[in-house]
């Protein structure tokens, strides 16, 4: 019976890739890849085009680990977010990026949207989340879009960031109010108010 | 903003598409297999290079001349550490004497007169 690289770890992918099964690198990459952009999408304030450099950069970094790749010491996610967000910082950090970003470098919502309208509802806000979360600090943009879009567990992210979960936690609080802060006069302009969705 | 409206934008960003170009995949892809370790070729092993001490028992004529040419001088060595009067008892059991005499008639040559 052949082996079904769909259906294994990505630790495992990162062995048999070691081992030189080319399945195994087209699986990972179509893996791992749109996580690690999404990510950096979020996280370079909606530049994709900065996003797919840190994308391939990572992966870049993932193929040239793999021989010496460790099992059970860390998962591959763990350590390709981890990677992504260190090269966003630095390019965060060589060249300070306008907080706000404007709607049309927004990203692109996906078309199974309720209606038109809706769509421009939800693109509008989505580019001032986008815009919000630029205005928040390096660790709590980074500790918020893991935890709240990314989904990551406080104990993945505390790994990726390499601090404690209790750090985490503050920092995932912090981001929030701050968040709220940031958003608070937008609450009728992005429709909320009359959101039948909302409470 | 209230925490239940940021909750439902978190909630509509986490799932939000953003999909990578196919031109990054075919990179990152393209990026994968160049880096790929070849895998590992199922080729015997190359024989180890006989040593010296093999080499010299080629030239001598293998293992069982070799073997020979040893008992002979484990032979030789206990032959002259003992004495070879443990032996006799061998020796006089083939010759029956203490000396042969074997030309009598010659006693003439060495006698004087």
């Amino acid at each position: 019976m052949a082996f079904d690289a769909d259906m294994a770890s990505d630790e495992a992918l990162m062995v048999l890739y070691a081992n030189g099964d080319p399945g195994a690198a087209r699986t990972l990459a179509h893996r791992v890849t749109p996580r690690i952009h999404a990510y950096a999408v979020r996280m370079l304030g909606g530049d994709r085009a900065e996003a797919e450099d840190v994308a391939q950069e990572t992966m870049l970094r993932l193929w040239r680990i793999a021989p010496e790749w460790r099992q059970g010491e860390t998962r591959v996610t763990t350590w390709a977010y981890r990677v992504a967000t260190n090269l966003c910082l630095d390019r965060q950090r060589a060249r300070r990026r306008k907080a706000q970003t404007a709607l049309e470098d927004a990203p692109d919502l996906a078309a199974d949207g309720p209606s038109a309208e809706g769509r421009l509802v939800q693109a509008d806000r989505m580019a001032a989340l986008q815009a919000a979360l630029g205005e928040l600090p390096e660790r709590q943009r980074q500790a918020v879009v893991l935890r709240h879009i990314e989904g990551l567990a406080n104990p993945e992210i505390a790994a990726v960031m390499e601090i404690g979960v209790e750090a985490v936690e503050s920092l995932t609080a912090r981001g929030k109010r701050a968040l709220a802060a940031i958003l608070a006069g937008r609450r009728d302009e992005l429709g909320y108010k009359d959101d039948p969705d909302a409470e | 903003m209230p925490n239940d409206d940021l909750d439902d934008l978190f909630a509509s960003a986490a799932r939000q598409r953003i999909d990578p170009s196919e031109a990054l995949l075919d990179r990152v892809v393209a990026d994968a297999l160049a880096l790929q370790p070849r895998p590992l070729a199922l080729s015997p092993a190359p024989a180890p290079r006989p040593g010296l001490l093999a080499r010299l028992a080629l030239a001598l004529g293998g293992g069982p001349v070799l073997a020979g040419v040893c008992t002979a001088a484990v032979a030789g060595l206990m032959l002259g550490y003992f004495s070879p009067t443990t032996y006799d008892y061998l020796t006089s059991g083939l010759t029956g004497a203490e000396a042969i005499d074997l030309f009598p008639t010659t006693d003439f040559l060495s006698s004087e007169g």
